[in-house]
């Protein structure tokens, strides 16, 4: 058997984040959603073994959806009433929520309309299912709004282009880029007039704000567990209508040509069973939490509203995206700090220094003139600690201060 | 049997809820009155727990030798 240095295995133990949440104010744009509740970490203790969840799996319908000890099935089911949808299921990521939707809905070739500030993945999880993108534009600095109307010209050219409708309409609910909060209602009007499937990816909202699907006319709603359930990664939602449950969860139907074994129980698209074991169970633990935090987002939305008020009294500071923000992923320009940044030896990396030296990280290492963080799940206190270290910062470097 | 396991498990827990009151006041760990009472009685209840895993591992019946 090949050998592994001692010395290599030695420092694979006592592993330790630099960051921690006990040590540190964490900005990180897509971190502050994910930090678990204390019920989750004690489960992560519990169900920390392998196939933990597995103990109790019932024998003739093998599947973790149908778990009922720890209570899987019955999250499943709250799960979906929840987001105000009828079908929900854990799979890894929230992009596999989206290709699942994608490779289920469309055929090779096909078209699926997305907005411009769509995450990456939208656009792997379309190229892995074969469909081709078309995207609505948005309005370009500051504000970056997608023209939600849009969505209607985008169909036409699909229309026109390959004498079908798109397989899917997908609209990002909050973008990763600035935060903009966009009007679900509006897309999905224009996909029931086309009589298209929405997907709403709500993988920025479900979880930290109130969110209603089927009220606001989604088909499909996917989401992250790790981004804003309070849950260890990776943890996606997707949440189904029953019409697109049924075409979207079909079961298997494969035979062995030798064995003649099948597998009519499992559900094709997610493989059978998804995440089992530790951050499914922390999902579920953060799950009476999460129902409880969306009820203060107004809260939520006013401290990251205080602290933008705040930034900007700062020379050459502004927010980019809609204002006031509706959401607490924020883009901020700060030509002031990358004034200074230029004529300091450390260059854009002071910021991120000046920042970690009184106990705040998150904001990415060498950025000053344009950079994101969250404030989402911080207290009044905090967030009134990290104001005041980003005004300490300017008045050091000698950046004018409004008042 | 004393359940040894069952004890250092609910200690872990005691200690994982004192750690998320340092969390919500990270930097500067300032408590409010009833954040310092409750961290107080977390780590009492730790204490107690902790004395009583060694009152019974001292204890020969408990560690389960003859």
């Amino acid at each position: 058997m090949p050998a592994i240095p001692k010395e290599n295995l030695e420092q694979y133990l006592h592993l330790h984040r630099d960051f921690s949440e006990e040590r540190y104010i964490n900005l990180h744009p897509i971190q502050r959603g994910g930090i678990l509740s204390e019920a989750a970490r004690k489960v992560l203790l519990e169900f920390g073994d392998g196939y933990s969840t597995c103990d109790w799996c019932p024998p003739k319908t093998a599947r973790l959806d149908m778990i009922e000890k720890p209570p899987i099935s019955r999250f499943l089911v709250d799960l979906a009433t929840f987001l105000g949808m009828d079908v929900a299921r854990v799979v890894t990521r929230c992009r596999e929520a989206k290709f699942m939707a994608f490779s289920a809905l469309g055929k090779p070739g096909d078209f699926v309309v997305v907005d411009g500030l769509a995450h990456y993945s939208t656009y792997l999880a379309a190229e892995l299912a074969g469909l081709r993108v078309k995207e609505v534009p948005h309005s370009g600095y500051p504000e970056f709004r997608v023209d939600l109307d849009g969505y209607a010209d985008k169909i036409e050219e699909v229309k026109k282009e390959t004498g079908k409708l798109p397989a899917v309409i997908l609209l990002t609910h909050v973008d990763y880029l600035y935060g903009n909060l966009n009007d679900a209602t509006v897309v999905a009007k224009i996909s029931s007039e086309y009589e298209v499937p929405f997907l709403l990816n709500a993988a920025y909202t479900a979880g930290v704000m109130p969110v209603d699907g089927k009220k606001w006319g989604a088909d499909i709603l996917v989401g992250s567990g790790h981004k804003s359930w309070a849950a260890s990664a990776p943890t996606g939602i997707l949440a189904l209508t029953k019409e697109m449950a049924d075409r979207i969860l079909g079961r298997s139907k494969i035979v062995g040509d030798w064995s003649n074994r099948k597998f009519g129980a499992k559900e094709l698209a997610v493989l059978g069973c998804t995440v089992m074991g530790a951050p499914l169970l922390t999902l579920i633990a953060s799950f009476p939490h999460v129902v409880k935090r969306v009820e203060h987002w107004n809260e939520e939305v006013e401290k990251i509203q205080f602290l933008v008020k705040q930034l900007e009294q700062i020379e050459g500071t502004k927010q980019l995206g809609t204002r006031p923000k509706q959401h607490t992923l924020t883009h901020v320009e700060s030509l002031g700090f990358h004034k200074v940044s230029e004529n300091h030896k450390r260059r854009g990396y002071f910021l991120y220094d000046e920042l970690r030296e009184r106990k705040i990280v998150g904001i990415q290492p060498g950025l000053t003139k344009h950079f994101k963080l969250n404030t989402y799940g911080l207290t009044w206190e905090q967030v009134k600690y990290v104001a005041q270290a980003f005004q300490d910062i300017a008045g050091k470097y000698e950046l004018k201060i409004s008042q | 049997m004393y359940d040894f396991a069952g004890q250092t498990q609910k200690i872990m827990e005691v200690l994982i809820s004192v750690s998320h009151i340092w969390r919500r006041t990270t930097p500067n760990y300032e408590l409010k009155p009833e954040e310092k009472e409750k961290v107080l009685l977390l780590l009492n209840q730790a204490k107690a727990d902790v004395e009583e895993i060694i009152n019974n591992l001292r204890d020969d019946r408990n560690a389960g030798n003859p």
